[in-house]
């Protein structure tokens, strides 16, 4: 009986594992369709085929690691892809230039933190420095509402239908159950569609998510249909100039209310991440830029190493 | 040098799915690779801007190796972007495969 059970479990396994890349499959489509609205328009216009781009782009590259020599398994070019992954160059960093960085941004935010046009180029550049990260405040053409501002802690968000603080401890820290569970879902929806779906990826996001007030974006009420799924879980990097340390989060609600006096929001463990102890909000502000990162290389969490001096200065 | 694969015969093996039949195999690896094509596109488009878009689309309808020429022009580290994508695609593979196993 028992051997028979094992007998029919790959069937149900195939069929399951089919359905979930089926439907990864078009959860790529659906957002690219949304994402590149006005290139496939132009490409339909002009009578190009989207299903046969798609094809054409695995072949040219594929062509590419061809030329370049690389090995390739024995099913032919688009069924086999080997690529040589080439570890980073970089020297190791220098934690004295870090230091010093940090202290740079902190006296330029203490100075003209209120003002409302920032130096963007010295931010991105200070922030790089001491994360090492690609950070950036434009990004093909969105930049976000504020990139500096008080940050508050925010509840946990329902991932999944039916979720509720308790499913949502089995997969959380107990030390933040403190911040209770928001009663309405965040401005993007779930983070997945059931309980089942609830993989590490979609675990994260919601431990590492911050809000942020896209709905002050000049043109938002006009443009969110359209803007909207760019931003949804869109990867971007907290910064705490006080103490050096970073958070790698997702965008995962809109807010707080402009009335808060607050310009972001952040969740318990970001929080956290970011040296502000429970209810603690910073006297000075953070920072929030992208993260250039297409290829999902940078893991959602805490930043390190930090710098050893940043603790002294965290402003209560 | 670290060697990322995505080929039919190491994949299988990788993620401990030798059992499946081989037309399990080929149907699984024909839907990997779609997601792939996808994903690639994805990245492509989010790297180039709307002009460059245009010329690349068009040019790969006529040229494919002047379309890759041009990517590899337009877009810094372009090899690692390729690599970047086969691990997203791995690591998406090994989240699908959680689930199914979940639902199985």
């Amino acid at each position: 009986m028992e051997d028979k059970k094992e007998q029919e479990q790959p069937k149900d396994f195939f069929e399951s594992l089919i359905a979930a890349l089926e439907r990864r499959q078009k959860k790529i489509l659906r957002a690219i369709k949304r994402k590149h609205k006005k290139i496939l328009a132009w490409a339909q216009s002009n009578g190009y085929d989207i299903s046969q781009i798609q094809k054409k782009v695995g072949k040219v590259l594929t062509t590419s690691a061809l030329s370049a020599g690389l090995i390739l398994g024995t099913a032919g070019p688009i069924t086999a892809l080997s690529i040589p992954i080439i570890e980073e160059q970089r020297a190791p960093p220098n934690l004295e230039e870090k230091e010093a960085a940090r202290l740079e941004l902190l006296s330029y935010f203490e100075k003209y933190g209120k003002n409302k046009n920032l130096n963007d180029e010295l931010i991105e550049g200070e922030v790089a420095k001491v994360t090492g990260l690609p950070v950036k405040v434009n990004l093909f053409g969105y930049r976000p509402p504020r990139i500096y501002g008080k940050i508050g802690t925010e509840q946990h968000l329902p991932r999944f239908p039916g979720d509720k603080l308790v499913t949502h401890l089995q997969t959380s820290d107990w030390q933040y159950s403190w911040a209770g569970m928001a009663p309405k879902l965040g401005a993007w929806g779930y983070f997945a569609d059931s309980k089942n779906d609830m993989v590490e990826d979609a675990i994260l996001k919601e431990k590492y998510y911050v809000a942020v007030q896209t709905f002050t974006i000049p043109g938002w009420d006009k443009h969110w249909y359209e803007w909207k799924d760019w931003w949804k879980f869109r990867k971007m990097l907290v910064y705490n100039p006080a103490n050096g340390k970073a958070v790698v989060v997702i965008v995962g609600d809109a807010g707080p209310a402009v009335s808060t006096g607050k310009t972001f929001g952040g969740s318990p463990e970001v929080m956290d991440g970011l040296g502000l102890e429970r209810g603690q909000e910073p006297a000075r502000g953070v920072v929030i830029l992208f993260l250039d990162d297409p290829a999902e290389k940078i893991p959602l969490g805490p930043v390190g190493p930090q710098i050893p001096g940043g603790e002294e200065t965290v402003s209560a | 040098m670290t060697l990322i694969r995505l080929d039919r015969e190491t994949l299988f093996a990788e993620f401990n799915l030798e059992d499946l039949t081989e037309e399990e195999k080929d149907h699984v690896f024909a839907l990997l690779l779609e997601i792939f094509n996808l994903r690639l596109l994805d990245h492509l488009l989010e790297r180039l801007s709307f002009e460059d878009q245009q010329v690349f689309l068009a040019t790969i309808q006529k040229d494919e190796e002047k379309a890759r020429q041009f990517l590899t022009e337009r877009i810094a580290n372009f090899d690692t972007l390729i690599a970047d994508t086969v691990a997203v695609v791995k690591r998406d593979f090994a989240q699908d495969l959680k689930i199914a196993k979940a639902k199985k």
